[in-house]
């Protein structure tokens, strides 16, 4: 088969589309959409299965999942809240709740931690939110911020029998 | 004032818990900060986060001396790369153009090789063959 000027043509075009996307991929930003994130997992530290009821002072067990894609390493911090459904966080603001526990750890960029907790229902009897807010340390603000990131699980909580 | 008192009481371990590796906190503040500077300059600084959340971990467990024995290690590994890191970034930077300019210049080397290269493998591949004279 002779090679003719048309069958080279093609040949380089694909070359050329090669090069041209293998580049681009070289020289794109290596984070395009940064982010972090956190997830709510049962004591099994599976999806599902969560509890629903809680008894006053109780502590239930359950799992926190803290991902890290913003491209640097990020010294994030759990906090846990204790509250209702009309004091529950939103993408701006942390709930108004007092934090009641914290979890804090250092992750690199591209890394995930997945940890247990065993946190407190405490309060009047009712339905509750367990709240889970992610904040992280800004070097730049030199201060804790709130990443608009956060977890909520409804427990109905019962008033504890007397012995 | 009883239900309060019991809240405090029920409340105040888990809250001793959130603040146990308090007295490190500084000294981990400082040095994530100074991995965080390098990151955002490029420079991997993987292993050394790792080494700070240990030290974190091992601080909140009341372990001091061993968290601050990897601080001190961070610290030293910090440093060090503080100062190389001005040539790891011109040696990044380096491979990154030289990874580009190589692939920039395939089409142009294949437009004009190829087709030596082709004509060569074609010969070479009938290097053999027998030309007879047709009766």
């Amino acid at each position: 088969m002779r090679l003719d000027d048309e069958v080279l043509a093609v040949i380089t075009a694909i070359v050329v589309v090669a090069s041209v996307f293998a580049i681009a991929q070289i020289l794109r930003p290596a984070v395009a959409e940064p982010f972090t994130a956190i997830g709510l997992l049962n004591q099994n530290c599976k999806i599902g299965d969560y509890p629903d009821v809680a008894v006053e002072g109780e502590n239930l067990t359950l799992c926190i999942f803290v991902d890290n894609h913003m491209g640097y390493p990020i010294y994030y911090r759990v906090v846990y809240k204790l509250g209702t459904n009309q004091t529950l966080p939103t993408n701006q603001t942390p709930s108004t709740e007092e934090p009641l526990m914290e979890w804090e750890g250092i992750l690199a960029h591209g890394e995930n931690a997945t940890f247990h907790v065993e946190v407190p229902v405490v309060g009047p009897a009712g339905r509750r939110a367990l709240i889970f807010e992610l904040w992280t340390y800004s070097p730049e603000q030199e201060a804790w911020v709130y990443t608009g990131r956060w977890v909520h699980l409804y427990v109905e909580v019962a008033e504890a029998p007397f012995p | 004032m009883v239900l309060a008192l019991a809240v405090a009481l029920l409340l105040a371990p888990s809250l001793a818990q959130g603040q146990a590796g308090q007295g490190l906190e500084p000294r981990i503040l400082d040095l994530y900060r100074e991995a965080y500077r390098l990151a955002r300059r490029g420079v991997d600084v993987s292993d050394i986060v790792h080494e700070l959340d240990g030290a974190l971990r091992l601080a909140r467990q009341g372990r001091v001396e061993e968290a601050t024995r990897l601080l001190e290690d961070a610290s030293t590994r910090l440093e060090r790369l503080s100062e190389q890191a001005g040539g790891i970034l011109l040696r990044a930077r380096l491979e990154k153009y030289l990874a580009v300019a190589v692939l920039a210049s395939l089409p142009v080397i294949t437009y004009l090789l190829f087709p030596r290269l082709y004509i060569q493998v074609w010969y070479r591949s009938r290097r053999r063959w027998v030309v007879e004279r047709e009766a």
